[in-house]
């Protein structure tokens, strides 16, 4: 099994020595027992990340180096299992490859614009170009056993999200299983995206990742901005998806239920597991 | 007081002018021959709606590992003004901040940051405009000088060298 964890730690700026933030990431990591971290807006010092995630069986935690100071990714795994394949120019998306026993896939983490300053027009039109990209890397690496995590900025109902130039993410395993669909003329391959199944209330865990409540017609309050995608190569081998609601010792949730901003972020992380499947194995 | 008759200037008219995609294009062979192949550039263009952009990618081959260097935005049909997006304008701070700072030292830089990414004129710090072709190439130009430029195509050659074993170019991997 492993396990990723992502979180949008929301630091304006760098924290004082021992902050909460840290503190909490690490009872996460030990709770969960993640392999592999990704943050965005984490202000921090990698080796003051570093030095405050637990050691699990003599193994430490480096961050694996990337041009992007947007998003941070750390990992225990050996020194060779995570490397990097390509930076954005703008540092919102990070692709590695990971090869560790029975797992080889790639590993993309975004971070894209916020709603504050772009439309979702704009913001379907980056995530069309973030899509492109992540098809080259498959093609680089002439597979596409790809996850995609992070902070889309974008529900999973949006344009961006859906449309097939798009992440093209669907909410049924079924209709990605199908692997592409030709829309006029051309190929566009599926994302499974379980975080569908997370929202509201009759599911269990927060409503969503993120709350926002403004005086205005139309408003959504819970957000699921922070998902994970996966291609059809890997919905079997996918395990849990969860939204995080507590470090393991204590509740990342204020009185009300929505995200803790003041003891640690305005979103929630999110942690998903991958099971080793046989044929992953590359011969 | 007479007022001569408009004209077209040369410096806004220009019979060979090329397309931003043209001049990211012309530039593709040269690293790859200054570096015999440890470094490759290439441009890939994404058509997302109304807008088309251009990325111009470096490549290190024996790294497996790509970055785009700059981006390069407009609409479809009107190719100038031309928005670029690259972190070679950002000023060294903005850039490279990890190690810890004093706490003073941490809250100017946050503050400088914080203006540096609000930009100007509805750019952000690492995006600028241009007009026309004349000034894409500058701006490109800049990138191609910066600092920031330099460091990587040291770093990824320095790098690359590292893994072949070898501090000397090895000629064309691919």
């Amino acid at each position: 099994m492993l396990s990723f964890l992502f979180w949008n730690l929301n630091l304006p700026e760098e924290p004082a020595f021992n902050s909460n933030i840290e503190n909490r990431l690490a009872r996460i990591v030990a709770a969960e027992n993640v392999d592999i971290i990704a943050l965005a807006e984490a202000r921090l010092p990698p080796e003051r990340i570093q030095s405050a995630l637990p050691k699990t069986a003599g193994h430490s935690f480096r961050h694996v180096e990337s041009a992007s100071e947007r998003l941070r990714v750390l990992t225990r795994l050996p020194v060779h299992a995570l490397v990097p394949r390509y930076d954005s120019s703008d540092g919102r998306l990070v692709i590695m490859g990971v090869k560790h026993k029975k797992w080889e896939l790639l590993f993309a983490v975004v971070h894209l614009q916020s709603k504050q300053h772009w439309s979702e027009r704009d913001q379907a039109a980056q995530a069309t170009i973030q899509a492109r990209e992540i098809v080259r890397q498959e093609e680089a690496a002439g597979h596409a056993r790809t996850m995609v995590i992070g902070d889309f900025n974008m529900n999973p109902f949006e344009s961006g999200m859906v449309d097939a130039t798009g992440f093209h993410a669907v909410m049924s395993r079924r209709v990605a299983s199908s692997d592409q669909r030709k829309v006029a003329g051309s190929d566009y391959r599926f994302f499974y995206n379980p975080m569908w199944g997370l929202f509201g209330d009759r599911t269990a865990g927060p409503p969503g990742t993120f709350y926002y409540s403004a005086s205005r017609p139309g408003e959504y309050f819970w957000h699921m901005f922070d998902q994970v995608l996966v291609r059809p190569e890997l919905i079997d081998s996918l395990g849990e998806v969860r939204i995080l609601a507590s470090d393991g010792t204590e509740t990342l949730l204020t009185e009300s239920g929505h995200p803790d901003k003041a003891a640690g972020s305005d979103h929630l992380p999110i942690l998903c597991r991958l099971k080793a499947l046989r044929k992953q194995v590359k011969k | 007081m007479s007022v001569g008759t408009p004209s077209w200037s040369e410096a806004t008219i220009r019979p060979d002018a090329q397309t931003p995609g043209t001049v990211l294009h012309d530039l593709e062979p040269s690293l790859n021959e200054k570096t015999k192949g440890i470094l490759q550039t290439q441009v890939t263009t994404t058509f997302a709606g109304e807008m088309v952009e251009h990325h111009l990618d470096l490549i290190a081959p024996r790294l497996e590992y790509r970055i785009t260097l700059l981006a390069a935005r407009h609409t479809k049909d009107l190719v100038y003004p031309v928005i670029i997006q690259s972190r070679g304008f950002l000023p060294i701070d903005t850039r490279t901040r990890v190690v810890p700072l004093s706490l003073s030292a941490a809250k100017l830089a946050s503050i400088m940051q914080k203006l540096a990414e609000k930009g100007i004129g509805g750019l952000d710090a690492d995006e600028q405009e241009a007009a026309s072709e004349d000034e894409f190439r500058r701006l490109v130009q800049q990138v191609l000088d910066s600092p920031y430029t330099i460091s990587l195509t040291h770093s990824l050659i320095a790098r690359s060298n590292e893994k072949s074993g070898n501090g000397a170019p090895q000629g064309n991997p691919q």
